[in-house]
Formats: structure tokens, C-alpha cells, sequence
């Protein structure tokens, strides 16, 4: 049932623009291609400073949130790894 | 100030769940969130993320070593091969519903152990590097070949310095040589009990004969072993579940207040039809309910409940350490503390493992009892065995909680590198851990009475869920 | 009180002799044994290696197999080990660095080295004694205290030791030799009063106190030691107890118990009684110990009630309050008489001032 709404939402709005803030930029390229595999129903492409979405979109706001979430995501794990590195070898190397 | 990394995950009711690897945890905003993830944290954020051990200045100060002490303890060190799950025979005295693979007639013949393989168990045995062992029989029915069973038995006594013995029988059929053997002080019994009577014949006994064997049986062991002996669980069919208050009467009148629901696993053929059928989401409604259930009856006191699997996550969230589950540890690396030794010499990783080779889909053992363990596969699968570097769980609060199960992983996907976030495991776990902070951060004093019971404390306070606005 | 001195007639010895009292009858006295020969009215007289020990109000039946010392032209004897006490605790030093509020064993300048009789001590012990060590503070004296440590499980295998530390001493160069000492041996005491730095070092006495202290509980845990963190509850850092309990969690995991003390009415602590002591007992007054310890122990970290009478405690709370109180300077109230508990009681300090103590005792 609920898949069904999805897809009718997704004909309303068959294509969404995300804006990229500058500090997440980098981030882009991984957030998609995890988004990807998260929404299979939908297409996910970087497009100057934004995030593109085609196909089932579902619910707009929780689509445009799910995407922040994800650049977040992306970016929070990259400024992480050092800190989660030197963590596990430090222990590791005891 | 440095601060690690944390994760996120919306809630059910607006908030945004935080976590880091260490499995500290706590719940804010929106609003904090893009501070956070846009690195504009305030003084006041810092302030908490420090209190909340999420933070540290240098390396090696206080705040870094506690961290690096939680984040430690919280990997499941496998020890020795210390428990043992032995199958001595695949013939059953009841053909359950749910149970057609696992099981062969009564009458049958070659499903049992020979004498030769009943003498390599015992020569592996001898050779375990452990003083203190926990052997688990499983069957078919074991106590069918209570002979080999106390063969076994007398070996562990003579051999390791402490020997436990768990029996998984349906206590249909016991004379005098069954009930000995389960009389023994160091011998315990797990059976089923399929919720209540009514189900418990439609999916098991069948027989009014049968039914009433099996519950007079359940009376006479628990008046001889006492209810500390005798654990059960029962197998819930998703398509018809029994009301949740009658089984925790049924439960209850027997003493047992620790229930581990388990829904029908069904496998090959069946699975597909049900997997149709979206048996998670209707398996999770269940559960809820039961739960539910549970929470109001604990709140008028008297006698309380608990479910199994949640209390141990609800554990594995509180406190590290609690690594004495095999499905849900971190790394969970197969074959190396414990193994699953079938009717027919062959080592399995796990019982699952066991099953979907048993029904043909793809070949899990890992060598038999004459040949020794085939190591190379085990290393091939336990390359997967945490879930630490895995994409979805690097981003995922509960990393830090949750496990591994590769078994499973094959089972229902057919390969161990998939996405996470589609298997059942991660579907299953996201569930439950989603329950857990559900209750932790819930105002109801109800759900708090439960909660108290369950982490073994006279009260738990509010503090325990802590919040940054 | 049982006493932790005898008087003694003086010996004709110019060294300070530590001796074991065995019975008359004991087969295997060594020559470092003083030997029961009999009562002469209250005195009880050893043979000391050809000498006479005359110790007065001494009964063998009390102080057989106790661990003596014997200072030259001194007419009294130490007690270092009492056979038949699972509460010995030997005295380091009286100097500290810090002056804590509520402290019952006020510091002095005075200093004697005890280390070499606390040796012989612990060579002639009882079999599994668990001794205390305490001050003044021991680690101001903290390479002669290591090495006796060293000596002391190497030689006696079975012997553990509890030190109370004010945790001010311990360096990153320390981190080797603590780690040499095996996990179950040495368990250290380590007060912690507040979450509140500024707090912490008002108790203490000693600005800086906190910070220290933090550093040194990193290297303890670098090292795999076993600590008991205690934390004497008053007025002054109650209301901190519910965000020590979350500091407990996050930084201090590694411990091996956290103790909440009730405080003892002596030294400093008998002085500062009025602005310290909290009555615990009544109404509310226990409600921030139950959230700390209900935080902890839901976390998986030990928490216990030192020296809370039980019927000061909530009944959902007394099973983590054992009997603490040292027998020697233990006592029960007129109350006590009828009460049921008793037997498990820690009951209350010989010096406990009734009139000024907790409201809510009664028998159970
Ligand atoms: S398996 Fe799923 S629930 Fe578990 S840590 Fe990974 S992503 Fe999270
Ligand atoms: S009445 Fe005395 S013995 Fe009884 S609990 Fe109170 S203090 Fe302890």
C-alpha cells in the first residue's frame, strides 16, 4: 500500500533538485552513489551544485532529507576516518 | 577539542539519534545536526559532547582512554572452542510443521552417529584446549540416543575441570533411562512450548495423546529439575500467531518468565512464498504486541517478564561485554568458540549453516570430525566477520551494538558483500534497536518499570537517555 | 574495640623486631616465632629466641598467629597483622599533599620508614590475607612502595593488597611497573568527590587536585590496574553525584568498583561533621545516591554503599551495602538490640556521635 502512494507521488514529481552546500561538495560523488542502492527506484546525478533525483521519489521533504543525511553522512565518516584509524591501530598495535 | 565521529538516524517521533563507535548515545535535532555535520558546533555543544564522552582533547588523556576502553571492550573476543552443539541423531518421535528438514522418521535408518564417529567425537573432544565445556544436543530428537549421550557426558565429566549439558528435547517419550539422564544436577533442558496448548498441538503434537504426554511430561520436569533447569521458547507461525496473553499465561503457569519469540524459519520453497507475504513487517507487529504485553503486566507487579533477545540488546546498548549470544556479536567470526558437529561427522559453523546445506542450497560445512576442520573456508568467510569497515554500518548508530551474521546473510541473500542495509540481518537489528531507544527515551513510567526489571536495577533514570537540545 | 596495641614489658633489644605469636603447641614455629609458654595472671608470656615476651591483656586464643612489632625501649607492641581479621591495614606514612575536609587521619610532617618491618609482615602473614595499605598518603613514597610491592607478590603468592592512593603521584614512567603487577593484586583506592574540578579540589584541599588525578587515572588504566573508585557523599558534592555517576561511565569505565562512603566522624571529619555530614536517612536525602547507582550498575560498573547502616538504605538498595566497617572500630546502637539485620549490618564508627548522626535508624 505504501509502495503504491510512493509511486504515485513519484509521478507528480518525477524529477527533484537538492542544493549542495559548498562545504559538502566534495562529498557529492559518494552520497550518490550510496543513495543508489538505498532508493533502487530512483536515479541520483551530481549536476553543478546539485543533487538531482529522477524517478520514485516518494515523499518530497523526506527525499530532500534523506539526501542531506546522506551528503552528512559522507562527510562526517571522511573527517572521522583519521580519528577512527589511529583508534583501531593504537589498540590493535598493544 | 576533538570529537568522534558520530552517527545518526531520525527517530519515530522527530528527534535525531546520535551514536559513536564507542556506543555512546544520545538524542538532539535538526538543528544540531547541521552544526554538527557542518562543523559550527557551539560552545554549549561542546560542552555536552565532552560530558557525554564524545570528545577528548590530546591523545591519551582521560577522555581518549575511556573512550579507546568502551570502544574495546565492546569487540567480542572468541575465545577456545569451549561449546559444542552436537547432533547424535536426525530421527524425530514428532514431525512439527515447520520442521520437515531437519528432522527423519523415527524408523529410519543411517541418521545416526556410528560407533566410529561417536569415538572421533570423543578423541576431538580430548583434544579441545579448554577446561570448561558447554555441550549442547540437538537433533532430531537426542534423547532418542540417550546411550550416546551419556557416553559423551561421562567423557566431559572425567575430562574437563567444569562440563555443562543442555538437551533441546521435545519430552515426548521419557522412560527410565531419559529421565535419568536429564536428573543430573548439571544437566539442563531446553524444550518448546508453542504458546499455548491449542497451538502447541496444532504445530507440534498433533495427538491429544501427544499433547497431553508432552504438557504432563513438562509438569513432572519441572517438579523434578526445578524451573532454574528447564528453559523454553516458543515458534510462532506468523500467519496465525497465538493471542499474546495466552502465552505468557501459558508461560507463566509454568514458571518461565524469560521468553524468546522466534518466528517459523521457514526455508527453500516455503521461504520464498512467505518472504511474498512481507513476514518482517508483520513478524515485528507480533512482537510488538508481545512486548506491549509484557510492559503492562510487569507494571502491576507481581511476577515480570521479559523477552530474551530484547533484553540482550537492550544490554548490548547499556553495557559492553555482552558477548554470550552467538547470533550478535562484533567481530562474529565463525568457527573458532563454539562449532555444530551433525548426525554425520560434519562440522558446521552454525546450526543455521547446517540447516540450508541440509536442504541443498549451498554447501556450508567446514570439514567432519575424521578429517578436522577445513580451515580455508572458514578464513574465506570470516574475511566478512565484522561489521567494522562494512559502508552501511560505518554510517549506522547502532554499529557499535549490533553484529554479524554471515550465515544469514547467505541464507537469504546468497552472498556475504551485499548491501547490509537489504539483508534481513540489518532489517531485523534496525528493528530491534529501533525498539530499544524507542523505550529507553520513552516517558511512560510503565515502560520505565520494565525497563528497571530488565537491566537489573531498582529504578532506571532518566538520565540514563540523555538529550541535547 | 579490639585493641591494635599491646603494652609490653620493655625488651633488651637495640632493633626493632617484627615476631609472629604461636601457640604453644605450633609444629612448624620458625626461629622468627615467639612461642606461647603460658598466662601469668593477664599477661601473656613467648618465648622470643631465648627471650621472655611478656604482653599484657594478650590472650593466645586472640592473638595467636598475629604478626607483632616490637620497638627497643618501647612499652608497646604494634599489631601489624591480626590473624583473625579480614581488615589489616598497615600505615605508609602520616605526610599527604592534600588536607581533604572529612579526613580521619589527619597528615603530620612526621615520617618513619615502616618498609622494611611491613616486609617481614607480610613473610610471616596468615595464608590469604588481604592487606591494606593507607597513610598519610603511600605514594609519597612511591619507589620504596613499588618495590615492596614487587617483593611482596613475588614472595607470597597468595597475599592481595588494597592501597588507598589520593592518586597525585603516579607518572607515564610508571605505567611499566604497574602493569607488571597481575590484575587480581592490587586493588587501589582512589578518592573522586566531584565532576566539578573547581568542586573536587575544595574537598581536597589542593588546587590542581582534579586535574592530576584525571592524568593519573589514564595511566592506571594504560597499566590494567584495578581501581575502586570511592567518593565520600556529603553535603557539599550530593547534588554532583548524578553527573559523576555519567563522568564514571564515560571516563572511568575500567574500574573495578565504585564505593559511595558515608562519612567518619573523626580527625578533620569529626571537626567539619556539621558542614559535612548528610543524613541519608532522611526523606529524599538518598534520592541522588539511588540515581547514581542505578546509572552505573544499569551501565554494567559496580557500585557499593560503604559504611551506610542498612536501615539508613532503601530496601531496594541494601544488597549493595556490605558490612564494611573495620571490626576493630565497629559498633551498634541501643537500636540494634532487636534488629533483625544486624548480622549484616555495617552497623556505625566506634566514634559515631549519636545525637548528630542519621535520623531514620531503626531495627528491621
Ligand atoms: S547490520 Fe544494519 S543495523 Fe546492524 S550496524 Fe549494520 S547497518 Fe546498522
Ligand atoms: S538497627 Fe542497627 S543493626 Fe539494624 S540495620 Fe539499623 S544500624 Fe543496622
Amino acid at each position: 500500500m505504501a509502495d503504491r502512494k510512493a509511486d504515485l507521488d513519484a509521478e507528480n514529481s518525477a524529477a527533484m533538485e537538492v542544493e549542495i552546500e559548498p562545504a559538502l561538495s566534495d562529498f557529492a560523488g559518494a552520497a550518490v552513489t550510496r543513495l543508489g542502492y538505498l532508493h533502487p527506484r530512483a536515479t541520483f546525478n551530481v549536476r553543478d551544485h546539485v543533487i538531482v533525483v529522477e524517478g520514485a521519489i516518494g515523499d518530497a521533504p523526506t527525499m530532500r532529507r534523506d539526501v542531506l543525511h546522506a551528503l552528512y553522512r559522507e562527510r562526517i565518516s571522511d573527517r572521522g576516518e583519521d580519528l577512527r584509524t589511529r583508534l583501531i591501530e593504537g589498540l590493535l598495535s598493544r | 577539542m576533538n570529537v568522534w565521529p558520530l552517527k545518526f538516524r531520525p527517530t519515530h517521533d522527530g528527534a535525531i539519534l546520535f551514536a559513536d563507535d564507542a556506543g555512546g548515545f544520545f538524542r538532539s535535532d535538526g538543528a544540531f545536526l547541521d552544526r554538527y555535520a557542518l562543523g559550527a558546533l557551539t560552545g554549549s555543544d561542546r560542552e555536552f559532547l565532552s560530558a557525554n564522552g564524545h570528545a577528548f582533547e590530546t591523545e591519551g588523556d582521560l577522555d581518549h582512554t575511556g573512550f579507546a576502553y568502551r570502544w574495546a571492550s565492546r569487540q567480542a573476543a572468541a575465545g577456545d572452542l569451549a561449546y559444542v552443539i552436537l547432533v547424535p541423531t536426525l530421527r524425530c518421535n514428532l514431525a512439527c510443521s515447520y520442521c520437515q528438514v531437519s528432522r527423519a522418521d523415527e524408523r529410519a535408518r543411517g541418521h545416526d552417529w556410528t560407533e566410529e564417529t561417536l569415538k572421533a567425537v570423543i578423541a576431538f573432544l580430548d583434544g579441545l584446549k579448554t577446561e570448561s565445556i558447554k555441550v549442547e544436543f540437538q537433533g532430531g530428537e537426542p534423547l532418542l540416543r540417550v546411550d550416546l549421550l551419556e557416553r559423551v557426558r561421562a567423557f566431559c565429566r572425567r575430562r574437563f575441570k567444569s562440563a555443562e549439558f543442555v538437551v533441546c528435547t521435545n519430552l515426548q517419550r521419557l522412560g527410565a533411562a531419559e529421565w535419568a539422564f536429564i536428573d543430573a544436577p548439571d544437566t539442563f533442558v531446553s524444550t518448546s512450548i508453542d504458546g499455548n496448548v491449542a497451538t502447541h498441538r496444532a504445530q507440534r503434537t498433533i495427538t491429544d495423546d501427544k499433547t497431553e504426554e508432552f504438557f504432563s511430561n513438562l509438569d513432572l520436569a519441572l517438579e523434578r529439575l526445578g524451573p532454574g533447569r528447564i528453559s523454553a521458547l516458543p515458534t510462532i507461525d506468523v500467519e496465525a500467531p497465538p493471542p499474546a496473553a495466552s502465552v505468557l499465561d501459558t508461560y507463566a503457569r509454568y514458571g518461565i518468565r524469560s521468553i524468546y519469540l522466534r518466528p517459523i524459519n521457514y526455508q527453500g520453497f516455503a521461504r520464498k512464498r512467505h518472504a511474498a507475504l512481507n513476514v518482517m513487517d508483520r513478524w515485528n507487529a507480533i512482537y510488538r504486541e508481545f512486548v506491549d504485553l509484557m510492559i503492562e503486566r510487569n507494571a502491576e507487579g507481581g511476577e515480570t517478564f521479559e523477552e530474551y533477545y530484547l533484553v540482550h540488546c537492550l544490554r548490548r546498548v547499556l553495557r559492553t561485554g555482552q558477548d554470550g549470544h552467538v547470533d550478535l556479536r562484533n567481530p562474529n567470526f565463525l568457527g573458532r568458540d563454539y562449532l555444530v558437529l551433525d548426525h554425520d561427522g560434519r562440522f558446521y559453523p552454525t546450526d543455521e549453516a547446517r540447516m540450508m546445506t541440509r536442504i541443498g542450497q549451498i554447501d556450508l560445512s567446514v570439514g567432519d570430525i575424521f578429517s578436522g576442520l577445513d580451515t580455508s573456508k572458514l578464513d574465506a568467510l570470516n574475511a566478512h566477520a565484522t561489521n567494522l569497515f562494512d559502508p552501511d554500518c560505518l554510517h549506522c548508530p547502532y554499529q557499535a551494538f549490533c553484529g554479524v551474521d554471515l550465515v544469514d546473510d547467505i541464507a537469504r541473500e546468497g552472498r556475504i558483500d551485499g548491501p547490509k542495509i537489504h539483508t534481513d540481518f540489518c532489517r531485523r537489528h534496525t528493528f530491534m534497536f529501533d525498539l530499544v531507544f524507542e523505550l529507553l527515551y520513552s516517558r511512560d513510567p510503565k515502560v520505565r518499570r520494565s525497563l528497571a526489571i530488565w537491566a537489573g536495577v531498582p529504578d532506571l533514570p532518566y538520565s540514563i537517555a540523555p538529550e541535547h537540545a | 574495640m579490639i585493641p591494635l596495641r599491646f603494652k609490653v614489658d620493655p625488651l633488651p633489644v637495640d632493633e626493632p623486631i617484627v615476631t609472629r605469636l604461636r601457640a604453644a603447641d605450633a609444629p612448624d614455629a620458625g626461629p622468627f616465632d615467639a612461642v606461647f609458654l603460658g598466662a601469668d595472671g593477664p599477661v601473656s608470656e613467648f618465648d622470643l629466641a631465648g627471650f621472655p615476651l611478656r604482653l599484657h591483656d594478650a590472650p593466645i586464643e586472640d592473638v595467636e598467629d598475629d604478626v607483632i612489632l616490637v620497638l627497643p625501649g618501647q612499652a608497646s607492641a604494634h599489631r601489624l597483622i591480626r590473624a583473625a581479621s579480614p581488615h589489616n591495614t598497615l600505615l605508609v606514612t602520616e605526610r599527604c599533599d592534600q588536607l581533604c575536609l572529612m579526613c580521619s587521619q589527619p597528615p603530620k610532617r612526621h615520617h618513619v620508614d615502616m618498609f622494611p618491618h611491613f616486609r617481614e609482615a607480610v613473610r610471616l602473614a596468615p595464608r590469604d590475607v588481604y592487606i591494606g595499605l593507607s597513610g598519610g598518603e603511600p605514594t609519597l613514597f612511591k619507589e620504596d612502595l613499588f618495590r615492596f610491592l614487587l617483593d611482596a607478590i613475588e614472595a607470597r603468592p597468595d597475599v592481595r593488597f588494597h592501597i588507598l592512593t589520593n592518586g597525585q603521584h603516579f607518572e607515564e614512567s610508571d605505567v611499566e611497573t604497574l602493569a607488571s603487577i597481575p590484575h587480581d593484586r592490587v586493588l587501589w583506592g582512589i578518592p573522586l568527590y566531584s565532576h566539578v574540578p573547581a568542586r573536587h579540589d575544595e574537598i581536597v584541599v589542593k588546587p590542581g587536585a582534579f586535574d592530576r588525578l584525571m592524568r593519573s587515572f589514564a595511566i592506571l588504566a594504560r597499566a590494567g590496574a584495578a581501581i575502586e573508585l570511592r567518593t565520600v557523599v556529603m553535603k557539599p558534592n550530593a547534588p554532583d553525584l548524578v553527573a559523576l555517576a555519567r563522568l564514571v561511565t564515560t571516563r572511568l569505565p575500567f574500574i573495578s568498583v565504585w564505593a559511595l562512603m558515608q562519612l567518619e566522624n573523626i580527625g578533620y571529619g569529626r571537626k567539619n561533621w556539621n558542614d559535612l555530614f548528610l543524613d541519608t536517612s532522611a526523606p529524599d536525602a538518598f534520592a541522588p545516591i539511588a540515581e547514581a547507582t542505578d546509572l552505573v550498575r544499569a551501565r554494567g560498573i559496580q557500585a557499593l554503599l560503604y559504611n551506610f547502616p542498612l536501615c539508613t538504605v532503601p530496601a531496594a538498595y541494601r544488597s549493595l551495602a556490605p558490612r564494611t566497617i573495620s571490626d576493630w572500630k565497629q559498633r551498634y546502637l541501643d537500636a540494634c538490640t532487636t534488629c533483625s539485620a544486624r548480622g549484616a549490618c555495617s552497623g556505625f564508627f566506634e566514634w559515631y556521635p549519636d545525637d548528630r548522626g542519621f535520623s531514620g535508624v531503626a531495627p528491621l
